[in-house]
């Protein structure tokens, strides 16, 4: 009972005491312009998902008005889904951007681990190619990669593209992870070894359940950049078959006459193919947010 | 149970920093040793490398007369205490105490039953089910211990356990402690860098500085008899007087000429005499002094410390040596007043500077 009444009064103690008059218009201005910032940036990805579902034939009006459906048509979502192989497509992605994802923890989680913990000669030079690796803009490397996969054998394969996603996504995995790994006491694993764990026993019940919320943003970070990619894709990826979703999108409106009807089902395809990653931001932000601050580096 | 023995332990870190230099220690079995020393100076490592956390460069570490230096910490029957208490943050109380047991291959049910009966050693029993986060330091700390006892090890170390604690709780912690230690019949190792702490729990003290060995003995032996300047000054507090100068012969015994003078009898029975004037260090605890009206040494009172059962007083000799005394509670000198102090001869030591070894001439 005692302690039930402490953590009351703990409770009582942390409720917000109200901020002076001055920070709190100060606090005001702050969350006014944060809004503002976050329509200008939301704009157009709800503009596409508003005209996904606005009436195909009246696409092009520039009647504020009409902008808004009034009730939610779904033709165009039929038309985008029957007339093109966008459930191909999307299946396609989600094999790329789950492998990528699976085969950057699996080498990010370790490597990650080893830079926050052990001693070893070139350590520097590791982490500092790491994020030398992440910094090159892609666009620099899409020949040079290009021409290695041709030279393996692996350009229009799945390999080949998972391996590409997998060269951006591990240096930025293994660069979160390391400071999440960094944030774990090391006290903790010394306790499990003199508990009497071997060094797998504490990676498997100690280190890895405290790098869930790590592995999470790390992970989700890595699907999210698998899934959006667009220019390997495009270049790597010739068999129409295998096309992911956006390659696949791009290719089926390019060159058609962007009649309102067309336009209508561009909409909703886009639409369609941002839902996975948006529902992971959603569903996993609390993790990437906290994951991405422990790391000191930004998404 | 066993005994834990280091016989010369050296560990440099890289850099060069040597973190510990040629230690040699015996620690009995059922004994309570307290490793004390200021911050940096190789305790906790001896510690960890008692654990296996460390591996020592030179040297050996002995557990119940075995050698286990290329024995993993898992592989050595011990148990430790982090100062940060390192808690499983993500597993409840119950199994936190029961990881080491699990990681032992305990089954399941008796690992239950002992966990239980530790928890209820240390009244833990209703917070088995709460986690880390939803405890206060004393009962983390007191989880920490409860880990460490479940497995019943031959020996446990703890890392300055108590540091986290306020002072109330660590007061009342220590007792806890000592009888728990009473109870289990273990082998403990304690570090510290609180002389109190170390004094009230220990059998045996070992004094640290500079990854060396300065002296290990019993609290008394330490305070009494501390084998040199360091120790003089780094236990007790207020520390003990230590008033450079030098000693001449004179009639019936010797003089001590410093700051202040003072005869001191009986001297020629000593042994290890330094050569005539040449500079030695004298020593004396506070509570050596007393003031007296017919003392032969006058001390200006800069500051009167009152702890309740006893006063300090603190001021300066004519020289400036500075020095304090201890005196009954009801004393009523004050701050600025010039007192008449004398020093009892047999509670007077005396150290070699050069060497700062105390020099055995013990005027007994």
């Amino acid at each position: 009972m005692a302690v039930d009444s402490r953590g009351q009064q703990a409770r009582r103690v942390s409720r917000p005491i109200p901020a002076p008059p001055s920070r709190r218009r100060r606090a005001r201005m702050l969350a006014l312009l944060a809004l503002i910032m976050t329509l200008a940036i939301l704009f157009p990805f709800l503009w596409i998902v508003l005209s996904s579902f606005r009436d195909p034939q009246n696409f092009l009006t520039l009647d504020l008005g009409e902008a808004l459906p009034r009730s939610l048509d779904l033709s165009s979502y039929r038309l985008a889904l029957g007339r093109t192989d966008l459930f191909h497509w999307v299946a396609n992605s989600l094999l790329v951007a789950a492998s990528t994802t699976v085969l950057s923890l699996l080498v990010s989680a370790p490597a990650a681990f080893a830079l926050s913990r052990l001693g070893f000669r070139g350590k520097a030079a590791v982490q500092w190619f790491t994020m030398i690796s992440y910094a090159v803009p892609s666009i620099i490397i899409v020949v040079p990669l290009f021409l290695v996969l041709v030279k393996l054998g692996l350009n229009n394969s799945y390999a080949g593209l998972i391996l590409v996603h997998a060269t951006f996504t591990i240096p930025f995995s293994t660069w979160v992870l390391r400071d999440f790994y960094r944030s774990i006491p090391p006290d903790l694993e010394e306790a499990g070894y003199v508990d009497g764990a071997d060094l797998l026993q504490v990676l498997r019940y100690i280190v890895l359940p405290l790098s869930i919320p790590g592995l999470l943003a790390a992970g989700a970070y890595a699907f999210i950049l698998s899934w959006n990619d667009f220019l390997f894709a495009l270049v790597i990826m010739d068999d129409a078959a295998a096309y992911t979703a956006p390659v696949g999108v791009h290719a089926y409106f390019t060159g058609r006459f962007l009649g309102e009807s067309t336009w209508a089902q561009l909409m909703a395809a886009s639409t369609i193919v941002s839902l996975p990653s948006v529902l992971l931001f959603g569903f996993f932000q609390r993790y990437l947010v906290s994951g991405f601050l422990r790391s000191g580096v930004k998404g | 149970m066993a005994d834990v023995g280091l016989k010369g332990v050296t560990k440099t870190y890289p850099g060069s920093v040597v973190a510990v230099s040629d230690l040699t220690l015996q620690v009995e079995h059922g004994q309570f040793a307290v490793l004390l020393g200021p911050s940096g100076c190789g305790k906790s490592t001896t510690l960890r490398l008692i654990a296996g956390l460390e591996e020592p460069d030179q040297g050996q570490i002995l557990i119940g007369g075995e050698a286990v230096n290329h024995l993993p910490p898992q592989r050595r029957d011990l148990a430790m205490v982090f100062q940060s208490y390192a808690l499983y943050p993500h597993m409840s109380v119950a199994r936190n105490m029961g990881f080491g047991l699990k990681m032992r291959g305990v089954p399941a049910a008796e690992s239950r039953d002992r966990v239980r009966a530790a928890a209820r050693l240390l009244g833990l029993e209703e917070l088995l089910e709460r986690y880390p986060n939803q405890l206060s330091g004393g009962q983390k700390q007191r989880v920490a211990l409860g880990r460490a006892i479940v497995r019943k090890p031959a020996v446990f170390l703890l890392d300055e356990p108590l540091s986290n604690l306020d002072a109330q709780l660590r007061t009342e912690t220590r007792v806890e402690l000592l009888k728990l230690q009473r109870q289990l019949n273990g082998t403990f190792i304690l570090v510290t860098h609180d002389q109190v702490e170390a004094m009230m729990l220990a059998d045996v003290i070992a004094v640290m500085k500079d990854g060396t060995l300065q002296q290990t003995g019993t609290p008394e032996e330490i305070y009494a008899q501390p084998a040199n300047l360091f120790v003089a000054g780094f236990v007790g507090s207020p520390p003990m007087n230590l008033v450079p100068g030098d000693l001449v012969q004179e009639d019936g015994g010797y003089r001590f000429r410093g700051d202040f003078s003072l005869h001191v009898p009986h001297l020629s029975r000593a042994q290890h005499l330094p050569a005539p004037n040449s500079p030695i260090v004298l020593g004396f605890r506070p509570e050596a002094a007393r003031i007296c009206s017919s003392g032969d040494t006058r001390l200006r009172t800069e500051l009167v410390e009152n702890r309740g059962s006893q006063k300090f007083i603190y001021g300066s000799v004519d020289g400036g040596q500075r020095l304090s005394v201890a005196v009954g509670p009801d004393s009523r000198v004050r701050v600025g007043e010039t007192i008449s102090i004398s020093i009892a001869p047999e509670n007077l030591l005396f150290f070699d500077p050069a060497t700062r070894k105390r020099i055995g001439m013990e005027t007994l």
